[in-house]
């Protein structure tokens, strides 16, 4: 049996895409997630940390429950009854 | 699933045979729930009750536990909790009835506390020990100073020590254990706050009594202390506080210390300790100062005609009954 890693990269970044509406998470097709900010943000440290934990949490449950569907999964091919 | 991280769902999947007949069912790997349950993760239960639920109203919990979560939409509605929150207290309650119960059987004691024939934890209760002269001196000499301040006369000064020497009632304080008993009632939490302005028309046919009377949860509460610690148990009743009163000093050794339980003045709650406990030979009943003086002031308004004599005289009767001198009173 493999074990499990949890995996997490938490980031800012600048970019040239525009700003998200209604400060409203994005799932992008990699799976991952992001909220982009207004470049007057840059200091403004609780809009940044608000950002941060409104992007994580959705991130959170995704991967918790992509992880419990992938293990349901894979475990009648591991062992069947 | 609602945990720590928020509320999620997610796909399980099932093993069929050719015949469509189910091989492996996926949801067997998780806890079984029944219909549309949502599985509360242990996290879960830590934020929303014990942080949550147990320390203010259903209403707030939900209102934080979501906001932190970033769910404010599609998070944890507030029935779940009622209902999570229910349900793990009747587990909490369920576990110490069962664990009481196997302590009295280990101990000697019948289901309902009673201690049986062969019980030799009972037995094995001490005597009182009384703190001796000299460890009681420096206390006493603190009380005559107050007392002298207070405007006592040297007389009532000395009666009140030799009272005190006579007595033999001051205990150790590591050879006693104190217990607070109360009833506790809750009212029924509403989903929304009564919006200010807004009033309800009257319903005419409602009884007088039931007017805006909303339903109460009554649970008895007891406070256990002990050379500075303490443990505070809540239980449905006065007869399964007792039990588990009865269980936490079993486990504990201290029911060979000497029992203080400190009750209001509530008579059928007095009586049912006394009846409870009547096999221990140290336990004496303690009422606290605040329902002391209150039932002072009812009595002394029976016996003094009009309001302004009897406060006349309250404030020196206070000061007799707070040393005690209640022979001089």
């Amino acid at each position: 049996m493999r074990n499990i890693k949890v995996n997490i990269s938490v980031g800012f970044s600048e970019t040239e895409e525009s700003v998200t509406e209604n400060d409203s998470v994005e799932k992008m097709d990699d799976g991952s997630f992001r909220l982009i900010l207004d470049y007057q943000d840059e200091f403004n440290i609780d809009h940044l940390e608000n950002a941060l934990l409104q992007t994580s949490y959705p991130a959170l449950r995704a991967a918790l429950s992509e992880h419990l569907e992938q293990a349901c999964k894979k475990k009648p091919v591991k062992n069947p009854s | 699933m609602d945990g720590e991280v928020g509320r999620f769902t997610f796909k399980t999947y099932d093993v069929k045979a050719k015949n469509n007949k189910t091989l492996f069912a996926g949801i067997g790997l998780f806890p079984t729930h029944k219909g549309r349950q949502w599985y509360p993760t242990s996290g879960f239960k830590e934020v929303a009750l014990i942080y949550g639920a147990a320390q203010r109203s259903y209403r707030q919990t939900i209102q934080v536990f979501n906001h932190s979560r970033r769910q404010e939409v599609g998070g944890t509605p507030l029935n779940m909790l009622c209902d999570v929150t229910q349900a793990e207290g009747l587990k909490v309650l369920d576990f110490l009835t069962r664990q009481a119960g196997s302590l009295f059987k280990e101990q000697g004691f019948n289901p309902q506390g009673h201690p049986e024939a062969d019980c030799t934890v009972i037995k094995q209760i001490p005597d009182a020990t009384y703190l001796e002269q000299e460890q009681l001196q420096p206390a006493l000499t603190a009380v005559c100073e107050d007392m002298v301040k207070k405007g006592l006369s040297a007389e009532d000064i000395e009666n009140v020590q030799k009272t005190l020497f006579v007595n033999k009632a001051y205990e150790k304080a590591g050879q006693c254990v104190y217990v607070h008993i109360d009833d506790v009632g809750v009212k029924e939490q509403k989903q929304h706050r009564d919006k200010k302005g807004v009033t309800k028309e009257p319903d005419v046919h409602q009884k007088e009594v039931t007017k805006d009377q909303r339903p109460t949860v009554q649970n008895t509460v007891a406070r256990i202390e002990h050379t500075g610690k303490g443990f505070t148990l809540t239980g449905r009743s006065v007869s399964e506080i007792l039990t588990f009163v009865l269980a936490f000093l079993l486990n504990n050794a201290l029911l060979r210390l000497n029992i203080k339980v400190c009750t209001d003045g509530q008579r059928c709650l007095q009586e049912a300790i006394v009846s409870f406990f009547s096999w221990h030979r140290h336990l004496s009943l303690l009422l606290d100062w605040f329902h002391l003086v209150k039932k002072f002031k009812e009595d002394l308004s029976l016996a003094c005609k009009g309001r302004d004599i009897r406060n006349r005289h309250l404030k020196q009767l206070l000061i007799l009954l707070w040393f005690p001198m209640v022979w001089v009173g």
